[in-house]
């Protein structure tokens, strides 16, 4: 079936007037190309969870299309977010126009795989159907509340964060990669409600090694920097080094000094770097320990709840045998 | 905050009414919906994730509910509340009992004009200074997207109470919204970003009912509807209802973008030509104009000008071509297919005219 066919049966419906498709290609698969060109591997996670969950697999793929679109829609809404023309002074109408459409092409991504839930694709009981309607949204507001504390942060330089903050912050930026995709395996399989709220808890760990982890290996193998765009900015807030500046932040205001105050990400990522880099061990001391505390606490709380635990307990040894934690 | 006795002055006798008697519980409850500060009681209750540590909730609050707050201090008529605390009632619901969704659907409406202001790059709303404008673009941007994901808690938290079923139907009939609402924005920029010059008023009229009727009208119809159990039949009324009203409304606020009838509008005149937005009025004058008028029109809309005279010019020949005329018709027929499925819906004398008053308020006499 032709694309606006299948639009106009599946997805949006008829309507009284008449659709543009035209808006298809130019508008939509033109400007998200490049970020869904990259693979994501969110996906692994849902269904790895599903298939120790014993939900079928048949039933249940299509669930991963909000792990895949959302991730995407993710990134580009990051990229946006923290484009460095916005940072510099006046941005031009016309850049901040075309911006402006590439975000709104991600934010289709996000709603689009909503039409399945419309549709009645999973036949779940209202229970489920209102726990996943939830899960999604709630994602939402996790994603958005951690990009805005993040560029609250930015803009007061960093100053006075508490190691707690910074940590429940990098829980939460991951939230959509990590304990969504897991969250939303649950419901499709019909885990109870006080089931999820326990491995939303472990996961909550997981999320946080898995950034750690991210920040180490970004300064370690100073991969940020020599990235081309569009996946240098798409990895910005995954891989954002701030731990660096709450527990080595003596330094943050020296490397700082010149700065205009219009500091976009990219300069903060370059001076987390400088700091880590003026002494490795210790950065190295840092990232180590609170990787390794995630692990063993995401591994444990799994353990307690009794669901999930080999899926779990394999992931976590995968990524310690990875990351010498 | 707007004069309301001017608000009432130009209303008819029974909207004026009814809208004097529940404007004080409708502010309450939108002042009342989004907190005034963020503590970790609210943030696990509107994400349903138990945070392991501390967070700064200090930040997380002046980056995504703050800059809300603003667009909800500066204040608008509340339409949408009222229109769906007439709905409500109409089907025997109190509308004082259903506070927190007729909170919410304000709180929709101002996040998401943040967006479209954001989308616009426009200067001014109500009189203040866009947030964009006051904190930056990506600020604009994880305020408003949360800000409308929070406008929805009431509905995925199910604030009131409802029974599972009913939830659902709701959260579904949202999700369709949004499906529609996110295609209508890729028509729109589309249109504007590769200067399309040829879309036909059917196409017009479908994407503004895509992108906007989540909001105006037909999704506080709808919801208000299915809370209030209000029969089955007449939903796909009250979507075209909703989608006329719209339409009728929509026109009317192109038409005073270029040509706004009070200081009070609080933006900037021609700002859909700096834009580069194809509305009705510029598609129409595009679709008749002689070839030397249609290259000029082309020519200013694709420069995103902001000279005054440049817009002037456009607006001459809108007026040349008569289309404030030709658009003034379309939204006088929207407003009669209005009453015919006001008509047909099964609520008594009296709702009737509410909302058949309704239609007059928001298309013969929007103003402001």
């Amino acid at each position: 079936m032709a694309q606006a066919d299948y639009l106009v049966s599946d997805v949006l419906g008829k309507g009284e007037f008449d659709w543009d498709f035209r808006c298809l290609d130019e508008g939509l698969m033109h400007l998200v190309g490049p970020y869904m060109a990259q693979p994501s591997g969110v996906t692994s996670l849902f269904c790895g969870a599903l298939d120790e969950l014993g939900a079928s697999s048949e039933g249940n793929t299509q669930g991963a299309l909000f792990v895949e679109y959302g991730h995407y829609a993710t990134l580009i809404n990051d990229y946006y977010t923290f484009h460095p023309e916005f940072f510099g002074g006046d941005i031009s109408r016309r850049k901040a126009a075309l911006l402006t459409q590439l975000r709104y092409a991600g934010q289709h991504l996000s709603n689009y795989p909503r039409y399945m839930l419309v549709n009645d694709s999973f036949a779940l009981p209202d229970r489920q159907q209102v726990d996943l309607h939830d899960a999604l949204s709630g994602a939402a507001v996790i994603q958005g509340a951690s990009r805005g504390v993040l560029l609250a942060w930015m803009r007061a330089r960093f100053k006075s964060i508490t190691r707690e903050q910074y940590l429940q912050n990098a829980i939460n930026s991951m939230h959509s990669y990590i304990v969504f995709p897991v969250a939303l395996a649950l419901i499709l399989a019909g885990a109870d409600r006080p089931a999820i709220k326990n491995v939303r808890i472990a996961l909550a760990y997981l999320a946080q090694a898995m950034k750690l982890l991210l920040e180490r290996e970004t300064l370690r193998q100073e991969v940020f920097a020599t990235l081309a765009e569009p996946t240098r900015a798409t990895l910005t807030i995954l891989s954002f080094p701030g731990l660096v500046f709450v527990d080595q932040k003596r330094s943050l205001d020296a490397v700082l000094e010149n700065g205009t105050g219009n500091e976009s990400v990219y300069e903060f990522y370059v001076a987390a770097r400088d700091i880590a880099l003026a002494d490795s061990g210790e950065s190295a001391r840092i990232y180590d320990s609170a990787i390794g505390q995630g692990l063993d606490r995401f591994e444990a709380t799994l353990q307690r709840c009794g669901i999930l635990e080999n899926w779990g307990g394999g992931l976590a040894n995968a990524l310690r045998a990875g990351s010498g934690a | 905050m707007r004069d309301e006795q001017q608000v009432l002055d130009n209303m008819p006798a029974s909207l004026a009414s009814f809208y004097s008697h529940k404007i004080a519980m409708v502010r309450t409850a939108i002042a009342d919906y989004l907190p005034t500060s963020i503590d970790a009681a609210f943030f696990e209750c509107v994400t349903g994730e138990q945070p392991l540590y501390d967070q700064d909730y200090a930040a997380m609050y002046a980056s995504i509910v703050e800059p809300t707050q603003e667009y909800l201090a500066a204040s608008g008529k509340v339409l949408r509340p009222i229109l769906a605390a007439i709905v409500l009632e109409a089907y025997g619901t109190h509308s004082d009992r259903m506070g927190s969704f007729l909170g919410a659907i304000e709180v929709m409406e101002d996040s998401s004009i943040m967006m479209d202001d954001y989308i616009d790059n426009s200067g001014l709303r109500r009189g203040i200074p866009c947030a964009h404008i006051a904190h930056g673009f990506p600020l604009a941007n994880i305020a408003s997207c949360t800000g409308f994901a929070l406008s929805h808690y009431v509905f995925y938290r199910n604030v009131h109470g409802f029974s599972e079923s009913k939830a659902r139907r709701l959260l579904d009939a949202v999700a369709w919204e949004h499906v529609q609402m996110a295609y209508g924005q890729l028509e729109e920029l589309y249109w504007t970003e590769s200067d399309v010059n040829n879309v036909n008023e059917s196409q017009y009229f479908q994407q503004v009912i895509a992108r906007c009727a989540f909001l105006s009208f037909r999704g506080p119809l709808h919801y208000a509807a299915i809370i209030a159990d209000g029969p089955r039949t007449d939903l796909p009324t009250l979507t075209r209802l909703g989608e006329y009203l719209l339409l009728g409304y929509h026109i009317k606020g192109d038409d005073l973008d270029m040509s706004p009838d009070s200081p009070a509008w609080g933006k900037i005149a021609g700002e859909d030509i700096t834009t580069g937005r194809r509305t009705l009025l510029i598609n129409h004058t595009l679709a008749v104009a002689n070839n030397d008028d249609r290259v000029t029109i082309e020519r200013i809309i694709a420069s995103r000008t902001e000279d005054e005279e440049e817009k002037k010019l456009v607006y001459n020949l809108i007026l040349k071509y008569k289309s404030f005329e030709h658009t003034r018709e379309i939204a006088v027929r929207f407003h009669e297919k209005c009453y015919g499925c006001i008509d047909s819906l099964q609520v008594d004398g009296g709702h009737k005219t509410l909302l058949r008053e309704f239609a007059d308020f928001a298309i013969l006499k929007r103003r402001v």
